[in-house]
């Protein structure tokens, strides 16, 4: 945690990465490649992490709103056999928000990382 | 369970939590496509429609932990819904202490021009002032509902805080009319309410409004007759 925070990691930051932002992340990543609806966004994350990751449906879709609530994503609806869905689609603030959280992420991937195996023992 | 009683219990439940107007609609919209498209996928790969159905529903989930899991994460969206009882506590008393401010801003407003006005004028002006901490709860209300951060609890406390608290707030303007120096201006607070009749008005409006509000998002014939969401 020390090492996290001299990398500059502030408080809010933390529980943003650990938490909140897997989810946002994945979701902004899939969308920078191609428009996709709520359905198709939660097998695709279940199916590329291999079941890994399996946010419930009850906290992607909420996330979803609020990204396109703070103009991160813009939204597209269609009427599918009879009923309402949503394509979501990356605007360019929603790029800039990835392109912070990737490198958010980055730092505490590259954190995580001097604490493998080799280098605990290392140290010690 | 089928689609027409898991979208009616969700609906129930997000009514229930106070996630009320389009926030349930979006919410609704995407758990109902999320179902039909499992629906389909299964039906694709040769399972019957009935057991589909019975299946994706199993997959989703019950829709209360569904709705409850929806809550969590729509009140870790907003400080508000982060912090329930600092945000619901301290901001109704910064809306309080605005509303002292307004009500103070309208005694200097009054002192700049009562030359101008006839008495009866600056009773009406002085029973407005005293209004005034009122209208900023109201508005504090209104924008409760609007977002409903604290879900039904948030919305009755604030009701309550409205409907009481400024009922016990007056104000006073005493014009200087015998030279400068002999009038006077203030504000004052008293347990026993200086006037019944307004705090008996304004309880009663105020608890009335959400009432209504609370009724017409809860009714019941709106989940009976209201789900376009079923084909």
């Amino acid at each position: 945690l020390t090492y996290l925070l001299a990398q500059g990691i502030k408080a809010e930051m933390k529980k943003e990465l650990f938490i909140d932002g897997v989810p946002e992340l994945l979701l902004l990543r899939l969308l920078a490649q191609n428009e996709m609806y709520g359905y198709e966004l939660v097998a695709k994350i279940h199916s590329i992490s291999d079941g890994a990751f399996s946010f419930g449906e009850g906290c992607i879709y909420p996330i979803l709103h609020r990204l396109v609530g703070d103009r991160c994503l813009s939204i597209r609806k269609e009427t599918v056999s009879g009923r309402p869905r949503r394509y979501y689609r990356l605007t360019a603030k929603g790029n800039k928000r990835l392109s912070q959280l990737e490198n958010s992420w980055s730092k505490v991937s590259a954190g995580i990382s001097k604490f493998g195996k080799d280098s605990i023992h290392a140290t010690a | 369970m089928q689609q027409r009683e898991f979208i009616t219990r969700a609906q129930k439940a997000l009514i229930k939590h106070g996630i009320i107007g389009s926030r349930a609609k979006a919410l609704l919209e995407e758990w109902n496509d999320h179902l039909q498209s499992e629906v389909e996928k299964l039906v694709a790969g040769g399972q019957d429609r009935e057991s589909s159905y019975q299946d994706a529903c199993k997959a989703l989930g019950e829709p209360e932990s569904l709705v409850d899991s929806a809550a969590k994460q729509l009140a870790m969206e907003s400080w508000q819904g982060r912090n329930p009882v600092l945000s619901s506590g301290i901001l109704s008393v910064v809306v309080f202490l605005l509303g002292i401010l307004v009500m103070t801003g309208g005694g200097f407003l009054l002192i700049a021009g009562w030359k101008n006005l006839s008495a009866e004028i600056m009773q009406s002006l002085i029973n407005f002032i005293n209004t005034l901490p009122w209208i900023v709860g109201l508005c504090w209300l209104a924008y409760h509902a609007r977002k409903m951060p604290l879900g039904w609890k948030g919305l009755w406390f604030v009701t309550a805080f409205t409907a009481i608290v400024p009922g016990f707030m007056g104000f006073f303007f005493e014009p200087p009319t015998n030279g400068p120096g002999t009038g006077s201006m203030g504000f004052f607070l008293t347990w026993i309410s200086y006037k019944p009749f307004d705090f008996i008005l304004k309880f009663i409006i105020t608890s009335g409004l959400t009432s209504f509000f609370w009724w017409y998002q809860t009714r019941g014939q709106k989940l009976k007759d209201g789900n376009q969401f079923l084909q």
